[in-house]
């Protein structure tokens, strides 16, 4: 895919025509080259390796029966990796004089009793792979022609990528600059640059659900590669950059003139522009400020950059056991919590978190297989960081009951939840450990 | 294709709307004015209204007056017999909407400073926003209003939908999300107060209803429209205007692509295809009996600066084999 390491030209200007089946690199600028070919190789490998995974997410009943029905579809779409077949509905593109009207997704499978839960099936993250193979398809399939728009895979869910920006609202700024002497091509430059920093944002958003769900990324290299995300990936010595560029997600999320102020680094921050993606990310942040603590940081970063830095900054390691936010649960939780998390988190950034953290504490069901087949080399990581970090937590912690509860072992191991001073001093037994290393 | 309206304005045209009480149309455009023409008789009427910046909608108050909405941040009244202008208000940033409420009396603008604004245009005379009535704000830029009765549709930037009631302004009836995935164009009540439909960038046009019970729910759907073949790719458009047919509840579609379609929203069936357009649709509007159909066919700066063809507006007469409904065929239920 990437033979040539030229940059297309049609696509700088928002309309190559070969998509992603193009021969040039279709990446903003040069300087993100590097994080875009990370992202590149297997565009199409995620639909194929990615499918069998999904089946385990038995736990919610309606949603998931809604989504199954869709997903067959979508299986069918990321075989092919490509072309005009429109999974989510009935057939083809539109033949001018053709009536294809279908309905929502989210409307055609209701039924009175599921209706809430219908909605709730599309409008929640809880099938990471589905989310992802939505926007996969909505990028391939549906990508309009105006580039500067929101987007949100979720119907009536809030913007995955927000910032747009309307015609009309350019139009009035190039005549605004125009009037005040500016030489067209500066306003052309300034139009161009808001373009590419919004295709920017969309190409990681769509990689970023991607990565780590795809086996065939190569297993060290998945690493780096999930966590390509301009800013974020690069070194961990980014730390500080990251959160400057954090700072100008106010801006640059409000595009007019500020837009032009966007930097490759803040498109990335921007889709995850969501503060509900605290629970996760705070823990994550340290990975990203400070190499030495990768604990749970891994490459599913993507999704952390935002506004939980500077509450993340603060709590450092020991507020693992006690976190600042309201998850407690989520520091120090089994291994296979842990590790379904981070299984689960990669998709699609924004909802997941949330969904994740309910629906582990409601039940558990852990997509085991998922995590462990898909993210086996970054879960290997996180698991020793983990296990690393919870024994050093509950050193932390206050008095654990280690002795009594020696004879409760089992039980300890199964909890979901940990309330501060449950929490075991050593590793589980192996029988509890989830993951396969 | 329908016959062009004469002296068009010279630059693109934002918005155009016929009267309600006659065959006028208003033309708000890019160069800074506000046009009004006979449409039957193709000709211009009265004096072209100019502002100090490109006017991004205007409608209707009577035949004798309109409102314009600016993007030098002013709201004015437009007095076409009188041939002058006054000055109703400001936003803080460029005025994207104007809407007239005849139910209210009120005259509703949304700006991309986030807010809404409604005012009393008979305070027009009086010192500076004393016809304000009051300011609402919103989630985000205003793209797009509409009004039915006392409902008030108002569609932002970020896809957020705000339902009001104008009776009660305080605070907005129902606050949604589009369920298209993105960016919203434009807003449009259905006649009959039941819902609006919302038309995105993304070539689909969304039947939402007002209802939010399991069964108003149920029946809102969104379809695909606008979209070209064009090689191998399938080109998405942005869905620029949507306007309804006034008695029969059909509506028109116009699209970036520089076509225009006539749906039936009842029984989901594409009407008629109007042949394509030299360039994109800007903005379309059915006559107070539907018989008359204004297309503007007006670069939309999609592209960003191009060369384009000439912008123009053309007057349709309408058949009503276009937009009559077709209902569907085969009913479950025989009538009598």
């Amino acid at each position: 895919m990437n033979r040539r390491q030229e940059l297309c030209r049609n696509f700088q200007r928002g309309s190559c025509k070969y998509g992603a089946q193009c021969r040039y690199l279709h990446a903003t600028s040069n300087q993100q080259q590097q994080q875009q070919q990370q992202a590149k190789p297997n565009p199409f490998g995620f639909g194929a390796a990615s499918r069998p995974q999904q089946q385990p997410f038995g736990a919610q009943s309606q949603q998931f029966q809604q989504q199954q029905q869709q997903q067959p579809n979508r299986f069918g779409f990321g075989v092919q990796g490509g072309g005009a077949s429109q999974p989510r509905n009935a057939a083809g593109p539109a033949m001018p004089f053709q009536n294809k009207w279908v309905r929502d997704p989210s409307a055609t499978t209701k039924q009175p009793e599921a209706q809430p839960a219908a909605q709730a099936a599309h409008t929640s993250c809880t099938d990471p792979a589905s989310c992802r193979q939505q926007i996969a398809d909505d990028f391939k399939n549906e990508a309009p022609l105006w580039k500067l728009t929101c987007y949100a895979h979720l119907r009536s869910g809030p913007c995955d990528i927000t910032g747009d920006v309307s015609y009309e609202e350019l139009r009035a700024k190039a005549y605004e600059q125009g009037k005040q002497g500016h030489p067209l091509q500066s306003i052309v430059e300034g139009e161009r640059n808001l373009q590419n920093a919004k295709l920017a944002e969309f190409n990681t958003l769509l990689s970023s659900t991607r990565a780590s769900q795809t086996p065939s990324f190569p297993t060290v290299g998945s690493f780096p590669e999930v966590k390509n995300n301009a800013s974020f990936g690069g070194s961990q010595t980014n730390g500080p950059p990251v959160f400057t560029s954090f700072n100008q997600i106010g801006a640059a999320t409000n595009l007019g003139s500020g837009a032009r102020t966007t930097t490759p680094g803040v498109p990335t921050n921007t889709i995850f522009g969501q503060p509900t993606l605290p629970a996760f990310g705070q823990p994550t942040q340290p990975a990203f400020g400070q190499p030495t603590q990768p604990a749970f940081g891994q490459p599913t970063q993507p999704a952390f950059g935002q506004a939980t830095q500077p509450t993340f900054g603060q709590s450092t390691r020991p507020t693992f056991g006690q976190s600042t936010t309201s998850t407690p649960s989520f520091a120090a939780p089994t291994f296979g919590n842990a590790g379904m998390k981070f299984g689960v988190q990669d998709a699609s950034g924004n909802q997941m978190p949330r969904q994740t953290f309910g629906s582990m504490s409601s039940n558990s069901n852990f997509p085991n297989s998922t995590s462990s087949s898909n993210n086996r080399d970054i879960d290997r990581q996180s698991q020793e960081l983990l296990s690393g970090m919870t024994a050093r937590t509950s050193a932390v912690e206050a008095p654990v009951e280690d002795k009594k509860n020696e004879n409760q072992d089992d039980s300890i191991w199964l909890k979901e939840k940990w309330t501060i001073g449950q929490i075991p001093m050593d590793e589980p037994p192996q029988r509890h450990v989830s993951h396969v290393f | 294709m329908g016959r062009e309206l004469a002296h068009p304005p010279k630059d693109g045209v934002s918005n155009l709307r016929f009267s309600r009480s006659s065959d006028r149309l208003l033309v708000s455009s890019w160069e800074k004015t506000v046009r009004l023409y006979d449409a039957r008789a193709n000709e211009p009427v009265g004096v072209v209204f100019t502002h100090k910046g490109p006017v991004l909608d205007c409608c209707f108050h009577d035949d004798d007056s309109g409102f314009s909405a600016s993007a030098d941040h002013v709201v004015r009244r437009l007095a076409f017999i009188a041939d002058s202008s006054y000055r109703l208000g400001s936003h803080v940033g460029p005025v994207s909407c104007v809407e007239y409420s005849y139910d209210q009396g009120q005259v509703i603008t949304g700006s991309w400073d986030k807010t809404i604004k409604c005012w009393d245009p008979r305070g027009v005379n009086g010192p500076q926003e004393h016809a304000l009535i009051g300011t609402h704000n919103q989630p985000e830029r205003v793209y797009s209003l509409s009004l039915a009765g006392y409902k008030l549709v108002v569609a932002t930037a970020g896809r957020h939908v705000n339902v009001y009631d104008l009776r009660r302004m305080s605070e907005p009836e129902q606050q949604r999300m589009s369920f298209l995935s993105y960016q919203t164009r434009c807003v449009e009540c259905y006649p009959n107060g039941t819902g609006f439909a919302l038309g995105s960038v993304e070539g689909r046009v969304a039947m939402d209803f007002f209802d939010q019970t399991a069964a108003g729910l149920s029946k809102r759907y969104a379809f695909k429209c606008h979209r070209l073949n064009e090689g191998r790719r399938i080109v998405v458009y942005p869905v620029n205007a949507i306007t309804f047919h006034p008695s029969y509840g059909t509506f028109a579609t116009g699209g970036a692509d520089g076509f225009v379609y006539t749906w039936d929203g009842e029984s989901k069936k594409k009407l008629f295809q109007y042949p394509k357009h030299e360039t994109s649709i800007a903005a379309l509007s059915f006559s107070r009996d539907g018989s008359l159909l204004a297309v503007a066919s007006s670069y939309t700066y999609l592209k960003g600066d191009i060369d384009h063809p000439p912008d123009k507006i053309f007057i349709r007469d309408v058949n009503d084999l276009e937009v009559k409904p077709r209902p569907k065929l085969f009913p479950k239920f025989a009538s009598a």
